[in-house]
This record gives C-alpha cells, sequence and structure tokens, in this order.
C-alpha cells in the first residue's frame, strides 16, 4: 500500500512559522527552494531542510519538530511513526524523512554536493513566501546538490533548472 | 515517456539526460547531431519524448557532448520514489501552493 492518498497536503508556510517560533536556524533546499526562485518545475509533496547542527540549535529544532506532531515517515504506516528525540538524538543520523499534521518534512544535514547549514547559508537570501520569511539556499546550490545526488527524479528536473538559472543570469 | 505533473511537463530520464547534455556542452541540436553521428531530428525527438535512445544510443550521444554517465545502483527509498510524488504534486491543492509560491517569488525573491 502507498500512503499516496492519506499524506496531508503540505503547508510549507506553516511548518517553516513554527520553525520560525522556535528560532531554528536552517535552509529550505530542494525542489522547494528553487520553485521560491521562481524556477518552473512543479510542486512536490515535502519540503527539504538542512539545519544548523549547533546543539542549542538541534535542541530548538527538536522542540519544533515536537511542536509539528513530527513524526518518522515509513511506507504503510500513514501518519508514520512516533520516535523520540532531543537535540543530540538528532544529530546522530545524517537525515529524517518525517511526516505531521502540516505535510512532510526532510531534514538533512549535509546535502549531497554541499557543505551542509554553514556553506549553504553564506549564499542563501532571505525569501518572503505568504506571511513567513525563510532563508532559500541559492539555485545555484538546488542544481548542484541535486547533480551530486543524481536521483532519477533530480535529473528529470535538472533541464529546467539549469535553463532557469541561465535565464536569469546565474 | 514524459510525466505531466500538475503545470510542469516532466521530461523522461532519457530526455532529461541527453538535453541536460547539450546544455552542458553548449551544443546546438545540430551540433551534437553531426557528433553522435545522428540526424538533427532524432535529438530533436529524444529531448521532447517522441523517441527513447536505446541505452547504448544514449551513452553514445552523452559522449558525442563529452560527457560520460556514471551508473551506479542504490537501496530503493520508499520516501523518495519520484512516482510517489508526482502523483500527489498532481492535485489541485499542490497546484495551488506552486503557484503561490511562483508569485510569492516573482514579489520578492530577488
Amino acid at each position: 500500500m502507498t500512503s499516496a492518498d492519506e499524506a496531508p497536503p503540505l503547508d510549507a508556510e506553516a511548518i517553516l512559522t513554527v520553525l520560525n517560533d522556535h528560532r531554528v536556524d536552517y535552509v529550505v533546499i530542494g525542489a522547494w527552494a528553487a520553485i521560491a526562485q521562481g524556477a518552473p518545475i512543479g510542486a512536490t509533496c515535502d519540503i527539504d531542510l538542512t539545519p544548523a547542527t549547533s546543539a542549542t540549535n538541534l535542541d530548538r529544532l527538536s522542540a519544533a519538530l515536537d511542536s509539528l506532531g513530527a513524526r518518522i515517515r515509513t511506507e504503510g504506516v500513514p501518519g508514520g511513526l512516533a520516535f523520540d528525540h532531543d537535540g543530540a538524538g538528532l544529530a546522530r543520523a545524517a537525515f529524517w524523512n518525517l511526516v505531521c499534521p502540516l505535510g512532510e518534512l526532510d531534514l538533512c544535514f549535509v546535502p549531497a554536493g554541499t557543505g551542509g547549514y554553514d556553506d549553504l547559508i553564506t549564499r542563501a537570501r532571505m525569501v518572503r513566501v505568504g506571511g513567513v520569511e525563510a532563508a532559500i539556499a541559492d539555485l545555484a546550490d538546488v542544481i548542484h546538490s541535486k547533480e551530486a545526488a543524481g536521483r532519477t527524479k533530480d535529473i528529470q528536473r535538472l533541464p529546467a533548472l539549469y535553463e532557469h538559472l541561465r535565464a536569469r543570469g546565474g | 515517456m514524459s510525466n505531466d505533473v500538475g503545470a510542469e511537463i516532466v521530461p523522461s530520464p532519457a530526455a532529461a539526460l541527453v538535453r541536460l547534455a547539450r546544455m552542458k556542452a553548449g551544443l546546438s541540436q545540430g551540433d551534437l547531431a553531426v557528433r553522435a553521428g545522428v540526424p538533427r531530428s532524432m535529438i530533436s525527438a529524444y529531448e521532447r519524448d517522441r523517441r527513447q535512445p536505446t541505452l547504448a544510443t544514449l551513452l553514445r550521444v552523452l559522449r558525442a557532448a563529452g560527457l560520460e554517465l556514471r551508473m551506479h545502483l542504490e537501496p530503493y527509498v520508499w520516501a523518495d520514489d519520484a512516482e510517489r510524488d508526482d502523483g500527489r504534486g498532481s492535485s489541485a491543492a499542490h497546484r495551488a501552493q506552486w503557484e503561490r509560491w511562483h508569485a510569492a517569488a516573482g514579489d520578492g525573491s530577488g
């Protein structure tokens, strides 16, 4: 069984609002970051975030995940699996595929082809989306990470992303 | 072949690779066709998903662009399944959100 029908629709703005309320430092990367910069690609069903890895930030992230009601996203378990976490625990994995009532979110501390938050934030831009402001990875970094990841779905979107980057003079 | 996802036509992997390789090499379709030894119409058909190259032909076209496809198999990750993404990305709710983000980007992404 897939949970395609059961998965909650993504409310990225609401997720980012919760993160901002908890003063979590993060960079949005992936398809949403590209879309937020006007790239002509369709919406995906999750939002990808690269959090800062300081102990303080990870504790804030853990609290934000509690507020979101985040659970581990896994096949055949609509709503995901409950998990206990704190900042130190979150740091023990390289990435987390999560789901919450506001949609699906992926945490990746070091996206392929990048140096993680400290690297991405130097080129990130602050973008206001609806009522929330978020640090969005530079489109060139999004492209670089997708190219490095090399998943089929990444490759399929790279031509459109490259064209958009060139059109804006990148 | 290609997959219509909401407002986006997602190219097949082969189409994306041919177009991406040509863009990276800075070649026109005609240039790439000459280098690969195929008609220009063939390159166009591949990029538009009108035809699917065999793997051997795809590798030849990529090589003509000065590129090599490096392949390795990775464990399947359900959470990253493209078809799973695509199926849900085509919903009205996701299209509406996509339009909101595009509108926001046009207003202030810089």
